[in-house]
């Protein structure tokens, strides 16, 4: 009886494939060099690692050495000091919609043992219950998804109980809410920029990934736990966070996309394979990801590719005043002297101030997620997922008709030696012929009203 | 070793907890681990069975329970030929919740799809909640198959899994299911002719010599 394991296989070379799974790139006719190089800056990095700046090092510091340090910020130790300066644990004000019980609770409960990263002790179990409880119900707006606890796991295990509640709330705050809203519409807005990224960085790989139709979800785990759900050593878990918590909270889309192009695609298992690819990952391939993803995001900056998408409720779009808060919070003094909030209810103008009676209901969802009052009319995000098969079909007619005409009038400008503005009136007929025939494909492909 | 005649597409749905990845592990690996790791959007297994003397691939897809993730399985529905959907025996709410399952499975999937019913956890007989008669109730009024298995014990699991395929092959020697149309989640083999020349058998065929 064959496991699922031996039917997977690759399609160009089988055999290398459980070694060489992130080399396409460095070995592909496509921009080889560039690469190359990468890789070799990383492996020089990796020899000694630089020394952690003892006293209070500054953002500029920290984002450096969790990029170009292969061992992200090297230690526990060190992850304990600066994790809950880059998670603005002290400095984040928050609006206050408290419960005395989350609707989630149970559900929590019943997830405690079941996270990725084994807690060793019952007592640790304990712990997260009452660390996620807590946040939840601190935070009555955000809605608790199967997948937090592994990242709440996470902050236990490196940062310890004292310090972890507040790390895990004001995670959730800066990175995780958009996730944490009623439904899961933002969850799929992300996972969209991931094929959007691969379709401007790779349109081979896009276009098979369009032909099978294959949907993003083998990398859900990825984004709303940042690869804690694939990962068994909390060294590596440690070193993405290292990156991640320096970074915008879009970057594990980057990383995911990295991620999906440094593999040889295998249609049609690719969703098994894909899901089990980041338990297999070492250090060296971390890096070269994080080295791909740092490449990918200043090619294509989610300013550019994103521009009016995201609502302006998303931790991507206020990432950037909380960024602000770290520069001056995290400077070579004590972080106790320097009284610097930010107020995540500036931030959130969507969302609604907390009642005034401090007599917390039961009622649920207490408080809407300012992200569920997305307006579903306005400015979607130019994702490429998720796609509507049948109006696909006439805008690639009408794209091909335009791209014919297109070609042709160049061709007859170049044969011609004639310009645009003095096209002959038969050619202009005959553009004007094809533009008619698109609109008409276009509007048999409408629903009838 | 490796062909088969017939690929049937599974989707398995319920409540969080109920044991759905459990079964799957238990029917593709013949394992169980007491704690299994939560689903996180989808996973999959794969597995071939002999019905009515066909080799039959099983490609199965295994969701997450949670509410949040429904809009991500949802779309899973629309390929699948057979559908499991998991109540767990102990606990009352998750049958409770059957008819919601069943709607969504109704609403996204295809009209011929084979609906199997599973109260799962029937080795904790004395945490029972949920009898066995109403959970053949529930099954005979909304015209499912039904079957009570442990995916701790492996109790029915295989025939859960195998009666699914059954069906779906009775409906395609009926005519009922076009195998040509991929939408009704089933699909002729690469052993059949004309579908040879697909990448996947393409390997398979390769994979002796190399």
């Amino acid at each position: 009886m064959p496991s699922p394991t031996s039917s997977k296989r690759f399609i160009r070379r089988p055999r290398r494939r459980r070694r060489l799974v992130l080399t396409r790139h460095v070995a592909g006719p496509s921009n080889p060099g560039r690469l190359r190089q990468r890789s070799r800056q990383l492996v020089t990095a990796k020899a000694p690692p630089a020394p952690f700046p003892r006293a209070y090092p500054s953002l500029a510091q920290v984002t450096d050495m969790a990029y170009h340090n292969a061992l992200g910020l090297v230690s526990h130790r060190n992850r304990r000091q600066v994790w809950p300066q880059l998670l603005l644990c002290g400095h984040l004000a928050t609006p206050g919609h408290t419960m005395v019980t989350h609707p989630d609770e149970t559900q929590v409960q019943r997830d405690i043992g079941r996270t990725h990263l084994v807690l060793p002790s019952l007592h640790q179990q304990v712990e997260l219950e009452r660390i996620i409880v807590t946040v939840l119900r601190r935070q009555a707006w955000l809605r608790y998804y199967q997948g937090f606890n592994d990242v709440c796991t996470v902050f236990l295990l490196v940062l310890g109980a004292d310090r972890a509640l507040d790390a895990c709330e004001n995670a959730a705050l800066l990175h995780f809410r958009d996730f944490m809203s009623h439904d899961f519409t933002y969850v799929h807005a992300y996972l969209g920029c991931i094929y959007t990224l691969v379709q401007h960085d790779d349109p081979e790989l896009y276009g098979q990934i369009v032909a099978t139709s294959l949907p993003p979800y083998f990398a859900t785990s990825w984004l709303l736990t940042w690869f804690s759900h694939n990962l068994r050593d909390l060294q590596l878990v440690g070193r993405l966070f290292d990156f991640f918590l320096t970074q915008s909270p879009l970057m594990p889309v980057y990383v995911a996309a990295a991620e999906l192009m440094a593999l040889e695609p295998d249609f049609p298992l690719w969703h098994q394979f894909l899901g089990e690819v980041p338990g297999r990952l070492t250090l060296g391939d971390v890096n070269h990801l994080i080295a791909e993803a740092d490449r990918l995001w200043k090619l294509y900056s989610p300013a550019n590719l994103f521009a009016y998408g995201f609502h302006p409720s998303s931790c991507t779009q206020t990432y950037g005043s909380a960024r602000d808060v770290m520069l001056v919070t995290m400077q070579p003094k004590s972080p106790a002297d320097i009284d610097v909030y930010w107020d995540l209810a500036d931030a959130l103008p969507g969302l609604l101030p907390p009642p005034s009676s401090r007599v917390a209901t039961k009622a649920s969802p207490l408080v809407s997620h300012p992200l569920d009052a997305t307006d579903p009319t306005g400015p979607a995000l130019a994702t490429t997922w998720p796609r509507d098969k049948e109006q696909e079909e006439p805008q690639r007619a009408i794209q091909s008709i335009w791209t014919v005409t297109r070609d042709r009038l160049k061709a007859y400008g170049r044969r011609h030696k004639v310009y645009p503005d003095n096209i002959p009136r038969q050619t202009m007929l005959v553009a004007t012929i094809y533009i008619a025939a698109a609109v008409i494909f276009w509007l048999q492909a409408q629903p009838p009203l | 070793m490796a062909s088969y005649a017939y690929l049937f597409k599974y989707i398995i749905i319920g409540d969080t907890g109920v044991g759905k990845s459990c079964l799957l592990l238990q029917f593709t690996d013949n394992r169980f681990q007491p704690t299994h790791d939560l689903t996180i959007g989808v996973e999959f297994g794969a597995r071939i069975v002999t019905v009515g003397n066909k080799r039959i691939k099983l490609q199965i897809w295994d969701t997450a329970g949670q509410e949040s993730f429904r809009s991500i399985t949802r779309s899973y529905y629309r390929g699948a030929a057979g559908a499991l959907l998991v109540y767990d025996i102990t606990r009352r709410d998750t049958f409770d919740h059957l008819a919601t399952w069943l709607e969504d499975a109704r609403k996204y999937s295809n009209p011929n799809i084979t609906i199997m019913l599973i109260g799962n956890k029937c080795d904790l007989a004395a945490k029972r909640e949920v009898s066995r008669e109403e959970g053949e109730a529930f099954a005979q009024e909304n015209g499912l198959f039904f079957i009570e298995t442990s995916a701790k014990t492996a109790a029915n699991v295989e025939e859960a899994f195998v009666n699914t395929a059954q069906d779906i092959y009775d409906k395609i020697q009926t005519g009922v299911l076009d195998v040509t149309n991929e939408s009704c989640g089933v699909k002729t083999g690469p052993t059949q002719s004309g579908l040879a020349s697909l990448p996947s058998a393409a390997t398979e065929s390769n994979r002796g010599c190399c």
